[in-house]
């Protein structure tokens, strides 16, 4: 009796260990909860995008580049890859006096990674002009969650107007 | 001492209860778990590139615009965004006859389950209707890709050139 009782404990035991092992998340499971985590980075990021314009507008290099990861890249129009916070900062000196804009259009997330896609504008008076121009365009940013920080690993935008026509070929002498 | 065993026994069911529920993935379980991930994600969004690059050569658009999910967005420069597959194919079928080369070589893939961003670069060559040789861009691009079944497909994309802009042509001359 007292064994046929360890035997149905033993079987009790077995069946509450196997049941209880971490079920796999369904796709169901898994988009309610990215959605859900894509609701908070986006009030998360758009915070960080606030604060972020705030000091590209004072010309604050330094902060602009404390918004990216150490290993953070700046692809931006027409020239090469900017990596790392310094060089960021550095690139940043050419937009000195610009008034930018951005506006989330959605965010995708998933635990610590997440991908924003926006619009800017941007107003500035180029070196030597005599009026300010403003562009217009949109941008990518990856995101990653760096303790309780979103921080941007990958930052690239093009803009919406027409390229400006070619200039005709220099003369010869 | 029957009792006694009884409340053992519940006890026993208690913490074995308590034991066993999934516990939370670490910050570093995550990060291993995610490597892995990027590692089999590159190799299929690398092969994927390389057959949107081998379509487009050919001139095999609707072939190409594939690997673009159905509600992707396009964001080329210069241009409105194009929002949807057939909005893709449609500027993609604008390179008819240009007799374009396009290469992709990817830099970097992150990946979180079924969400992947990879950043790499191009090289485009063509020739522009009407010039007498052809000319080649590079430059950059990010993609965001969904893992749908068992392929990866693209949600939007985003590039833009290496080259410095091209100096503005002289006003056009008032009639």
């Amino acid at each position: 009796m007292y064994r046929m009782r360890g035997v149905v404990s033993l079987l009790g035991a077995v069946t509450l260990i196997s049941a209880c092992q971490p079920v796999a998340e369904t796709a169901e499971q898994a988009e309610a909860r990215m959605a859900s985590e894509a609701a908070a980075a986006r009030t998360a990021i758009e915070a960080s995008n606030t604060r972020f314009m705030a000091h590209f507008n004072a010309g604050q290099g330094d902060s602009v580049a404390a918004h990216y990861a150490d290993d953070g890249r700046v692809m931006a129009p027409n020239m090469p890859v900017a990596s790392g916070r310094q060089a960021i900062a550095a690139s940043m000196g050419m937009m000195a006096g610009a008034t930018l804009v951005l506006t989330t259009e959605s965010v995708d997330a998933n635990g610590s990674l997440a991908v924003e896609r926006g619009t800017y504008k941007i107003t500035l008076t180029p070196p030597g002009a005599t009026a300010p121009i403003t562009d217009t365009g949109k941008y990518l940013v990856h995101w990653r969650k760096v303790g309780d920080n979103w921080m941007m690993v990958d930052d690239i935008w093009n803009s919406d107007l027409p390229a400006m026509p070619m200039a005709p070929p220099a003369k010869q002498p | 001492m029957y009792r006694t065993r009884g409340v053992v026994s519940l006890l026993g069911v208690v913490a074995l209860l308590a034991g066993c529920q999934p516990a939370a993935e670490t910050a570093e379980q995550a990060e291993t778990r995610m490597a892995s991930e990027a590692l089999a994600a590159r190799t299929a969004i690398e092969a994927a590139n390389a057959r949107m690059a081998a379509h487009m050569n050919a001139e095999r658009f609707d072939s190409a615009a594939m690997v673009y999910a159905e509600d992707a967005r396009g964001l080329p420069p210069n241009m409105v965004p194009d929002v949807g597959r057939a909005a893709i194919l449609k500027s993609l079928q604008g390179m008819a006859g240009m007799k374009a080369t396009i290469g992709f070589t990817t830099t970097h893939v992150a990946v979180n389950g079924p969400l992947a961003v990879e950043t790499g670069t191009y090289s485009f060559t063509f020739t522009p209707p009407g010039a007498p040789a052809p000319v080649t861009d590079t430059g950059k691009y990010m993609a965001h890709w969904h893992k749908m079944g068992d392929n990866w497909m693209i949600v939007e994309n985003i590039w833009n050139s290496d080259l410095p802009a091209m100096p503005a042509g002289p006003p056009v001359k008032q009639p």
